[in-house]
């Protein structure tokens, strides 16, 4: 397995910061803290791993950067110019094409009376960006193209296509607008092993065609380990541990990290049967908890 | 693969023709609504108010059974039956389908709106509220009450609060397909809400709409028919299903007379089967998982 | 793991359903056997019939779906032939149960939690009253719900996933069946709590001496329960046998295939 590790570019460029984000559901009493002072730096053309369970934010994080849910308190900045807050519409179109999402579940995130061809340009219809029809579908046929699917499949429904033929639909929706970075929020989650093979290395080819970065959002941690270049763990709205792929799962620090780990089932019946697992119980932390650095590029959350 | 030969609105009429009941039914209405427009143009047809008067006798011709000369027979001050069942069924029919097409209409918008545009969620829901737990009979008789009995104020009255219910049923559907994937698709790839509506959230609202709409038809009619009942309806100078049902009720215990009001309460059963049998098939039709 | 009689036997199961007016094979001549005490995993992608196979055991096959030929032995009958409920009611609950994917299709929204775990002691062990509710909290306490008291009187909907899940394996368990069918209990739930819960249908199937038939997908998942393995495609069996021997040594392509789209830790 190659590992392509952060330090081994020398340019680090950041293409994104995410500081100290506050982002909170409900109102007076009901008030909850989904995402509870984050921050971190996402490089130019890396793999940016979001890993979590449920509710620890990792999803409403993604959706903050896009501007789809508010934030309460932090800043996030994109290529220098903080996006977060209000802003003028015309960084707000700008935004529109240079960050973009692949969701979750194929069966919900297409619309099914729509065809194929409307889906796949609605961006381009929104930002204007073509000359004319015969451009636009050009567009739309190379993006098809680049996710593996046919040209005549523009003319087609969803509900025509299978899960994994769904999801790349969603993908060419995404980069047709020529993006810069691409949030992808639990892409594979409700797809079959050997498509969610097929279309992880889809993510990897067309990272490298197309030149983007990738913030990947994920419970399943292994899944990480073959795609991103550095992971940040998340548990209750805080990072609690944020390192290069083979370091984290080398040296796991945090409690919850190693908790983590230990649960994932590893499909090696003498590995599993004999695993000892790792039980977290929620720290208290007595003072405000900081990032510390452990080692290079190793972040810890402790007292 | 093959260029898709999928259309929606193909599927769904390919469905709803699968469904003999309902097609007879459909044709029924069709030849029904026909019938009821040419009547008065058709020849020999006497008029819905005229008194009849026995030429011999100059006795009015009272509660004449079905016969040759008066084929529905005539009501208790001599009119012609035939002609005021028909003359009343436009009325009735006119005042529902107006009435239905309004409520769709207003609560189509105001339940979008009302679902989509969160800021004015809780406006809406408090107004829904308020008029919603006044009792819709009481608004109806007094606005009946406090206006001139006649075809628009009837209209006007249903209309009032008759969107209501559609406006709800509208809104919680809006508010359920808001937050899915597609839509949030859509906000991010930067498409205007007017877009989103039409184009995401419109076509799931179609089938609930025409299901909606045709069961209005028959629920306005018996409204009307209601408060005719209760005494504000229309006038007798205007025959509706409302009226003739009214009057003829004094009948039942006279076999002789019943046909007072048998026939206008089989034109009304009719009527209402038949928009409900059709409802339901198209609300099946539409639904995307019958298709094929 | 005696391998002496099989507990449940199926032979050329053959199972189809009408679809849009046409007929379709999904169960297309399976045969597998499920050994007294042992742990079978039957693994296949979806589509493959997993959830359908698992249905056809307890007699919960979709309306539009019937068993065309085949058999199925448990206890020298063969339950494939069953059409009555009341033959069904006999064996679901008390010989064979099942947990499924979602703990809330299992369980009503509108009782506690505790009642509902009680009906099923009610019901199947004909204990009443006050002993069936000591039996219920005695159970859930089993399943690893420590305040068993408290959580009696809640609804579903106010507890977690994993929580839900623990209720259902504990009612499914009150009435000591011979065969769990689990079928991806664990698909819906986080991985931490995925792992407890599989400790505690390890746990769970060592006391109560279980025969567990466990589906998924999930290739981590099967490796730490099952002795055996079945691997499922497209409505049959390609390949079984021990775990080791599927993981390090898998025969047919499809297996191979499917081992080798893992990531690996």
């Amino acid at each position: 397995m190659i590992y392509i590790g952060a330090d081994c570019m020398d340019k680090k460029e950041i293409i994104l910061e995410v500081k100290d984000l506050k982002v909170e559901y409900g109102k007076g009493k009901k008030r909850f803290t989904a995402v509870d002072g984050v921050s971190f730096s996402v490089y130019k053309g890396e793999t940016f791993g979001l890993a979590g369970e449920s509710g620890s934010g990792k999803t409403t994080i993604g959706r903050a950067i896009l501007r789809i849910v508010e934030t309460k308190g932090g800043a996030i900045v994109f290529n220098g110019i903080k996006i977060s807050g209000k802003i003028d519409r015309k960084l707000d179109r700008e935004l529109k094409r240079s960050i973009q999402m692949v969701f979750q579940d194929p069966m919900a995130s297409l619309n099914e009376r729509a065809k194929v061809d409307y889906i796949v340009s609605e961006g381009l219809y929104n930002t204007k960006k073509y000359i004319d029809e015969f451009h636009r579908r050009k567009k739309v046929e190379k993006a098809l193209l680049d996710v593996g699917l046919l040209p005549q499949h523009a003319d087609c429904f969803p509900h025509e296509f299978s899960g994994g033929q769904r999801q790349r639909i969603g993908i060419a929706r995404a980069i047709i607008m020529e993006p810069e970075l691409l949030i992808l929020d639990e892409p594979t989650s409700a797809l079959d092993i050997s498509t969610r093979y097929q279309i992880i290395s889809l993510f990897k080819a067309l990272k490298e065609k197309l030149n983007l970065t990738y913030i990947f959002i994920t419970h399943d941690l292994s899944l990480l380990r073959s795609i991103a270049d550095r992971i940040a763990v998340i548990y209750r709205g805080k990072i609690v541990e944020l390192a290069d792929t083979e370091r984290l799962f080398k040296n796991p620090i945090h409690p919850y990290t190693r908790a983590l780990l230990s649960a994932i089932p590893v499909p090696d019946p003498v590995v599993e049967k004999n695993k000892v697992l790792y039980i977290y119980n929620p720290l208290l932390y007595n003072n405000p908890p900081r990032l510390v650095e452990v080692e290079e590029g190793h972040f810890v959350l402790r007292d | 693969m093959m260029n898709s030969g999928y259309s929606y609105w193909n599927s769904t009429i390919r469905a709803f023709m699968k469904n003999k009941v309902s097609l007879f039914f459909m044709a029924l209405m069709a030849v029904f609504i026909v019938f009821i427009i040419i009547q008065p143009y058709l020849p020999n047809q006497k008029s819905p108010n005229v008194i009849y008067v026995d030429d011999t006798t100059g006795l009015q011709l009272i509660n004449m059974p079905p016969g040759r000369e008066f084929w529905f027979g005539t009501n208790s001050i001599g009119q012609d039956m035939w002609a005021r069942i028909w003359s009343g069924t436009r009325t009735s029919l006119f005042i529902g389908i107006i009435v239905a097409l309004w409520e769709n209409a207003i609560g189509l918008i105001i339940g979008v709106i009302w679902g989509y545009v969160r800021r004015l969620e809780n406006i809406i829901t408090s107004i829904y509220n308020v008029i919603n737990n006044l009792p819709r009979v009481i608004i109806l008789i007094l606005l009946a009450y406090t206006m001139k009995p006649g075809v628009l104020t009837m209209i006007f009255t249903m209309c009032i609060t008759g969107w209501l219910d559609t406006a709800r049923i509208v809104r919680n559907i809006v508010v359920i397909i808001r937050d899915r994937e597609y839509n949030i698709a859509s906000r991010i790839l930067g498409t205007p809400a007017y877009r989103i509506i039409y184009r995401n959230i419109l076509p799931y609202l179609v089938s609930v709409l025409v299901l909606k709409a045709t069961l209005s038809i028959p629920a306005a009619i018996g409204y009307e028919v209601f408060l005719t009942y209760i005494g504000l309806g229309l006038p007798l100078s205007i025959p509706s299903l409302g009226n003739l049902i009214n009057e003829g009720r004094g009948y039942i215990t006279v076999p002789s007379l019943r046909y007072q009001l048998m026939i206008p309460a089989m034109v009304l059963s009719i009527i209402t089967v038949s928009f409900y049998a059709i409802g339901n098939a198209f609300a099946d039709a539409s639904d995307p998982r019958n298709h094929f | 793991m005696s391998r002496s009689e099989p507990l449940l036997c199926i032979e050329d199961l053959v199972i189809k359903f009408k679809v849009r007016g046409q007929t379709i094979e999904v169960i297309r001549g399976l045969s597998l056997k499920l050994y007294r005490g042992e742990s079978l995993a039957i693994v296949g992608e979806s589509g493959a019939g997993k959830s359908v196979l698992a249905k056809a055991l307890i007699g919960a096959l979709d309306k539009n779906g019937w068993i065309d030929s085949g058999r199925i032995i448990y206890e020298g009958m063969d339950i494939a032939k069953f059409q009555a409920e009341d033959d069904w009611l006999k064996i679901r609950g008390r010989e064979i149960a099942m947990v499924f994917q979602e703990p809330m299709t299992a369980l009503n929204p509108l009782k506690t939690i505790g009642n509902q775990v009680e009906e099923a002691i009610v019901l199947h062990e004909g204990y009443r009253g006050r002993d069936a509710r000591e039996r219920a909290i005695k159970v859930l306490e089993n399943a690893g719900i420590e305040d068993a008291r408290k959580l009696y009187k809640k609804y579903p909907h106010e507890l977690s996933g994993g929580m839900r899940q623990r209720v259902v394996i504990a009612a499914a368990l009150a009435c000591r069946p011979k065969i769990l069918i689990c079928d991806e209990p664990t698909t819906a739930l986080d991985v931490t709590i995925q792992a407890q819960i599989l400790k505690l249908l390890n746990r769970l199937q060592e006391e109560y001496k279980l025969t567990i038939l466990f589906i998924s997908h999930d290739l981590g998942v099967v490796a730490k329960v099952a002795d055996r393995v079945a691997v499922m495609y497209c409505g049959k069996i390609v390949e079984a046998g021990s775990v080791k021997e599927i993981f390090y040594n898998p025969r047919d392509p499809y297996t191979i295939s499917l081992l080798s789209k893992l990531p690996y830790i």
